[in-house]
């Protein structure tokens, strides 16, 4: 199968929290901002970013993790709990702040749902859709291609 | 083959774990911890601002090693034998070894100074400490000494709880070890208006008290204090190999880039260890937890028949410190002078967030950004892929 991830536009966003709530949902079964894997970035009122993972390739949190927590499958960057020490190595270099904390320490970040991601069903206004991952340029860092870079540049948020 | 690790926090853990991975085999394991089951001191903070259980410090993966056959002796390592390859147990007798790692970690250092014996003063280090200052009266006034970034998390923890909390720093900025002096400003900033009392350039002289410490001596002046919190850094806790002819310095165990000691056969990481930069290539001491699991992982694959080098280590920081998002990859102005560099530093900033960049030759060697929303994007990580591409 193709490669899918999130692809995001924050301008789309009006914050109705929908996905963050459906997010939190799936994984603790609650609502509560704490616990999901995604944010609603606002400043001043404005919506200036979606932040969550976009399971890069290569990744630099999967680079930097020492405890063997961060690791790819099926295309996807994943985190194991068991592992985590909650050293925060892997917050420092994710481009997209998209590593959180949620209750006591504890991290967590994007995990598609398995393939099938709630808050892309839940997204009223398209900020959040899932695409093939070629689609999605911003996707690729490091190596020759600077992608994430630029386009960090670009929207002026580095 | 039998493989003994002493110390059970993150050095000695993930050690075992690794070698578990690489097919050692795991009843070849012997790990000897004085404190079990394991935990990570990187939650204590959040625990305790958030009011949670301690369980939440519990660290997962030693249920596995268990289940796995990795051997536990709950015990403290008194006496090393290298002569005949054996550790003396406290309680367990004599074991024997064909490799063994020291992770023994490290201590809090408390300076030498009048009225740290007393009642309620303390530090910020481990399970106990965190279970102390949990029971801290809302009421009470705590003095903080140090603002690196243990001290700072402590700090920002005690003001969540409504504590009154002041901050002492000998030096001119706060967290001096990890950003430089324009992010330090604007961090203080936010700190005191977050209603955290921070006194830069002071001097702690002594402790006043009967039983409990009742004042502060700070630069001259006396101030009223119900508890005090030494956070004032982390020295190589290595009674266990004094006197035992493995090299060392500065009171830390020197290690090779495979992680052994000047020793065959016996390995060091974590606290009670020096690293690699991997910019300069010196030896330093860092008392960080993935330096920690770096070297055990380099030693577990060295143990398990791989010859395995670290390049060195870029250090890889974040820290949310009552809000305020603080990144820190590759070196600081400060650390790279006193690793004998002469950088300088390009900052730039906008109203919510601000970001310098510490170049050598015009080359970047660190980065470091402070940001106050929860907008925490940056371009660490291409600082930190710069630096291994460059230095490597
Ligand atoms: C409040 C706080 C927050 C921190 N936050 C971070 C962070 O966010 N990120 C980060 O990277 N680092 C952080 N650190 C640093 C990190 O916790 C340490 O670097 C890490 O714990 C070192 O691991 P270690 O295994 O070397 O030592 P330790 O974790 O201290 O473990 C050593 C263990 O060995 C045991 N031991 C000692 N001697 C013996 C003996 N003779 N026999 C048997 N057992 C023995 C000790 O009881 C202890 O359990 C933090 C530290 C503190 C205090
Ligand atoms: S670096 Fe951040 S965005 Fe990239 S894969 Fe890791 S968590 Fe996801
Ligand atoms: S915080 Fe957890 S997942 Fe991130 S680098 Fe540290 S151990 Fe790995």
């Amino acid at each position: 199968m193709v490669k899918h991830v999130l692809d995001i536009d924050p301008e789309k966003c009006n914050a109705c929290m929908r996905c963050v709530f459906a997010c939190s949902l799936a994984r603790g079964g609650v609502i509560d901002e704490r616990q999901a894997m995604i944010t609603i970035v606002v400043e001043k009122g404005v919506v200036v970013d979606i932040a969550v993972c976009r399971h890069c390739e290569p990744a630099p949190c999967v680079n930097v993790c020492e405890f063997d927590a961060l690791h790819v499958e099926n295309g996807r960057v994943i985190l194991d709990q068991s592992k985590c020490t909650t050293c925060k190595a892997c917050v420092s270099v994710c481009p997209f702040g998209a590593i959180r904390e949620s209750y006591g320490g504890e991290l967590v970040k994007c995990d598609l749902c398995g393939g099938d991601p709630e808050c892309v069903k839940v997204c009223p206004t398209g900020a959040i859709r899932y695409l093939p991952a070629h689609l999605v340029k911003m996707r690729r860092v490091g190596g020759a291609t600077r992608t994430v870079y630029e386009y960090l540049e670009i929207i002026g948020r580095g | 083959m039998k493989t003994v690790i002493i110390g059970g926090g993150i050095g000695g853990l993930y050690t075992a774990y690794y070698l578990v991975k690489y097919g050692y085999k795991p009843s070849n394991i012997v790990l000897v911890a004085a404190e079990w089951p394991p935990y990570s001191k990187h939650r204590l903070a959040e625990i305790l601002g958030e009011k949670l259980s301690i369980d939440y410090a519990y660290i997962g993966i030693y249920n596995t090693l268990l289940d796995k056959g990795v051997k536990i002796l709950q015990d403290v390592a008194i006496r090393l034998n290298i002569s005949n390859k054996t550790v003396v147990l406290r309680h367990n007798g004599e074991i024997t070894y064909d490799s063994i790692v020291i992770a023994t970690g490290g201590k809090p250092f408390i300076p030498p100074l009048k009225g740290t014996e007393l009642k309620n003063v303390m530090t910020f280090y481990d399970l106990e400490d965190l279970k102390k200052l949990s029971k801290i009266p809302r009421t009470a006034r705590v003095a903080v000494i140090g603002a690196g970034l243990v001290g700072l998390s402590a700090a920002t923890a005690l003001n969540r709880l409504g504590v009154r909390v002041t901050v002492y720093e000998l030096m001119e900025d706060i967290l001096p070890g990890v950003i430089d002096h324009p992010l330090s400003t604007k961090l203080k900033k936010y700190l005191v208006s977050k209603g955290i009392k921070i006194r830069t350039r002071s001097r702690v002289e002594g402790i006043i008290g009967g039983k409990t410490a009742r004042e502060i001596k700070v630069s001259g002046r006396i101030e009223p204090v119900d508890v005090v919190v030494f956070a004032t850094g982390v020295r190589p806790n290595t009674e266990l190999v004094k006197g035992s002819g493995i090299e060392m310095l500065r009171g830390a165990i020197k290690i090779g880039r495979n992680g052994v000691t000047s020793i065959d056969g016996i390995y060091a990481t974590g606290d009670c260890a020096l690293s690699h930069d991997l910019i300069t290539g010196k030896e330093v001491y860092r008392p960080l937890g993935f330096i920690a699991a770096h070297y055990a992982r380099i030693i577990a694959r060295n143990i398990t028949g791989t010859r395995k080098e670290t390049r060195g280590i870029v250090p890889t920081i974040y820290e949310n410190i009552g809000g305020a998002h603080v990144v820190r990859v590759g070196l600081s102005l400060k650390e790279a002078e006193s690793l004998g560099l002469s950088p300088t530093i390009k900052c730039e900033e906008t109203p919510s967030y601000a970001s310098c960049t510490v170049l050598q030759d015009q080359t970047p060697i660190g980065y470091e950004a402070i940001g106050f929303s929860n907008k925490i994007r940056n371009k660490a990580w291409q600082i930190y892929y710069d630096i291994h591409t460059m230095f490597s």
